[in-house]
């Protein structure tokens, strides 16, 4: 692919979802009460998620890696594997959530401003435009920047219930992530600092240009263990890494479902990714990943271990869905921590199942408690506590594909969470038997079978925990006593969109995927810089 | 450009100037009222937009290509000493006669308001207060010193490192005065002044080659924190009915 048509590529991947959420908030200034309006506008919005699914799919099979000069947002882009592989990520679950935002919003009746459909589609776009901005950035203060804004703007929509509960989750989410990220700021500032040179090039900010130095060892490694510590800290709050999660189950507890879907699914990874280019720099300034991925392992651990008393209690579902974020976050964590390029690669791998997956579960649970709500009214004691049973028998369809995508959840064969769970374990095991892989951290034996032993026990809890869930869930009398309604083209499409790829990457990694994969373990590892792919 | 002469005094100056807004930073933690609190803020973020500026200077020596950030750093506290008292009274009026604007007798309701919040019935000085205070400036000041070897070989004026300790010192008071206030106005005002060391850490580090972009970041940030106190504190307000964190997360079903 040539610089020119990349370039078009990445103006057009950013600009499309700006546009689009400006023209929703301009349709909004200007005609407020036709809800024609608000459907054509969702309607719009899926379009261009698929334009940009399809945009994303075409670039992970012909990588247009490299750098972007500056343009219409002053900012120079930087595209790698690793933000190739983040860019997908974003965009497929962004696809099956705008899907279902029309669905959702469909009897929304709530005259309030924050609460019109054509606010949640623009915030919807916006946010999914600083999702794409984040693993597009070199500079790492706009990388700052952009997840900033992500706070911005899925703030207002977690509110999107306008009630006492959405608010304060709401004002959780926000006041903890903000903490949070003045920490990472705090970081941002120090890391110039410890670049040990007379004179600091103009670009000093950018990844790309650090990581050079890093390697060529002007950075000093004292400073950058300090900087390390407070970016993980400080986008780890982000991410809902334990013990900087409190925020997490509130949040995606409140929001609407495809708010939910895109939270869990997305936002907590491009926290990641900010960690994960952090991790890189230091560890090529530090010459060893012994250090960071003993902090990450710790953080992983914990989050684990954390998750699970929360899963096992009985407790509303879409609470549990996203503690089981955090020990998903965990999971990853884990593998990252671990090291070495299989651990590496099975973690960077269940990053995109964990998306797909868990946004499917909200998705689908979504759906059916849209349509309880719908026949037993708001008020209903059995909805204000969620306490739905008998879903088989109201919604056959959406139950089965949820039971599936719980199973796939808990890591049963043949499902793609089992893959990449699988594989992060098979690194684990080898790197009890082959200790010295060059870019693996310098673990003692004893510390990766005890992390190996408390990963094994800890998910096999929460196997036993949502596996209980669901079944209450699913068994059981039928709340709602009749058939609910499932349309396929409104309702279900999302799900089999996703069901699809829960299904297949469980048994094939697809060549393109796989090669994507194994570049952004690459770039990670820190052995991969530049733009020849 | 700036003469020898002056530097010494200058340094004293910068010093003087940080230790001012250490203690202001003191009095929003042991303050009583939420008015108090408020006020504390204010004088604080006053002393940070003389500070911030004057660092900038003797940092680049007066040179004239930084021209336009000795005009843009100040900008920002002063916009939080004016917008900060009207915010968080309109925030804390249930209905508003006005759309955006507040007048005085609705400042006074809001006063009203804030008197019964609970941190009026603790005793005037908390000793676990001081001492935390002590504690974390204490903390920071150990943080620096122990960077201090790599960090600032250049770093030969003192300001800046009383600087960055005054800098840490906020960040973690913010921090604490956040975990120890029971209502949501002085849950923002722990937000800012953890804002206000980031301020001051940025202005004190960042070469000032490259604080364009850092000061773009903040610009925004700080934009981020008035629609806060705009939009998400007076519908949070309208939806509990309460500031107190106790009342608002009390009977909550966003628990275990």
């Amino acid at each position: 692919m040539t610089t020119d048509t990349l370039k078009l590529l990445a103006q057009f991947t950013l600009l499309l979802p700006l546009g689009l959420g400006l023209l929703s908030f301009g349709l909004l200034v200007f005609s407020r009460r036709q809800e024609r309006i608000s459907l054509v506008m969702g309607l719009l919005t899926v379009v261009g998620a698929a334009i940009q699914l399809i945009v994303s799919v075409w670039m992970a099979f012909d990588p247009p890696l490299g750098e972007i000069p500056p343009f219409t947002l002053l900012v120079t882009l930087r595209i790698d594997a690793l933000s190739l592989f983040f860019i997908l990520l974003v965009n497929v679950v962004a696809f099956a959530a705008a899907w279902n935002n029309i669905a959702y919003l469909e009897k929304n009746r709530n005259p309030g401003l924050l609460q019109h459909p054509l606010t949640f589609h623009g915030l919807v776009n916006l946010f999914h435009f600083t999702m794409l901005l984040v693993p597009m950035v070199d500079n790492l203060v706009w990388l700052w920047i952009a997840i900033e804004m992500t706070t911005l703007f899925s703030a207002f929509l977690v509110a999107h219930h306008n009630n006492k509960n959405s608010w304060e989750a709401a004002w959780k989410y926000l006041i903890i992530t903000s903490t949070g990220i003045i920490l990472a700021m705090l970081a941002t500032i120090l890391l110039p600092k410890a670049v040990n040179m007379i004179a600091l090039p103009p670009n000093v900010m950018d990844w790309s240009q650090l990581l050079g130095m890093a390697q060529n060892g002007s950075l000093s490694p004292d400073l950058m263990m300090l900087v390390f510590l407070f970016a993980f800290v400080g986008y780890g709050t982000k991410a809902g890494l334990a013990p900087m999660h409190t925020w997490l189950p509130d949040g995606h507890g409140e929001a609407p479902a495809p708010i939910s879907s895109l939270l869990s699914g997305v936002l907590l990874k491009s926290a990641l990714y900010a960690i994960l280019r952090f991790y890189t720099l230091t560890n090529a300034a530090l010459g060893s990943s012994t250090f960071t991925s003993g902090v990450l392992l710790i953080a992983g651990l914990l989050s684990l271990i954390i998750a699970v008393p929360f899963i096992l209690k009985r407790n509303r579902f879409k609470r549990v869905l996203a503690y089981h974020s955090l020990e998903h976050m965990g999971i990853i964590t884990f593998g990252v921590a671990i090291g070495g390029a299989t651990a590496m690669f099975g973690a960077v791998l269940h990053t995109l199942n964990h998306a797909i997956t868990k946004a499917l579960m909200f998705l689908a649970y979504g759906n059916i408690t849209r349509q309880f709500r719908r026949l037993l009214g708001a008020e209903n004691p059995a909805m204000q506590q969620e306490e739905i049973s008998g879903v088989f028998s109201a919604m056959p369809v959406t139950g089965g594909i949820l039971t599936l995508s719980g199973l796939a959840l808990v890591g049963m064969p043949p499902f793609n969470i089992f893959m990449s769970e699988l594989i992060i374990l098979w690194g684990t095991v080898s790197r009890l038997f082959n200790p010295t892989e060059a870019s693996a951290p310098k673990f003692p034996p004893w510390i990766i079978g005890g992390a190996l032993v408390v990963f094994i026990i800890s998910t096999t809890l929460i196997f036993y925990g949502l596996v209980n869930h669901i079944g209450r869930l699913m068994l059981g009398a039928n709340l709602a006593g009749k058939r609910l309604p499932e349309h396929f083209w409104r309702d279900l499409f999302p799900l089999f969109f996703l069901l699809v790829f829960v299904v297949l990457l469980g048994v094939w990694v697809m060549p393109p995927l796989s090669q994507l994969v194994t570049n952004a373990v690459q770039v990670i590892l820190g052995s991969q810089v530049g733009a020849n792919g | 450009v700036i003469p020898d002469y002056l530097d010494a005094p200058l340094n004293t100056l910068l010093i003087l100037i940080e230790i001012v807004l250490l203690g202001f930073t003191f009095f929003v933690v042991i303050a009583k009222t939420i008015r108090a609190t408020i006020l504390h803020y204010q004088l604080g973020a006053l002393a940070l937009a003389v500070l911030t500026p004057l660092m900038a200077i003797v940092r680049s020596d007066a040179s004239l290509d930084y021209a336009y950030l000795y005009i843009l750093i100040p900008l920002l506290p002063l916009a939080l000493v004016v917008l900060v008292h009207p915010l968080l009274a309109r925030a804390t009026l249930l209905t508003s006669r006005h759309r955006l604007r507040i007048d005085r007798e609705e400042v006074r309701e809001a006063n009203r308001i804030w008197l019964k919040s609970s941190s009026n019935e603790q005793p005037r000085i908390r000793f676990r207060d001081v001492g935390a205070f002590i504690l974390l400036v204490f903390f920071s000041f150990e943080i620096v010193n122990r960077i201090n070897l790599s960090l600032f070989e250049e770093m030969q004026m003192n300001f800046q490192i009383i600087g960055l300790v005054a800098a840490l010192s906020l960040y973690l008071i913010g921090l604490y005065n956040m975990l120890i206030k029971r209502d949501i106005i002085s849950q923002v005002i722990g937000l800012l002044v953890m804002d206000q060391g980031l301020y001051l850490a940025m202005v004190d580090l960042v070469d000032l080659s490259i604080a364009g972009i850092f000061v773009v970041a903040f610009y925004f940030y700080t934009l981020i924190t008035i629609f806060v106190m705009v939009l998400l504190l007076p519908r949070l307000r309208r939806a509990t009915r309460s500031l107190e964190l106790k009342e608002i997360s009390g009977n909550s079903q966003l628990e275990g």
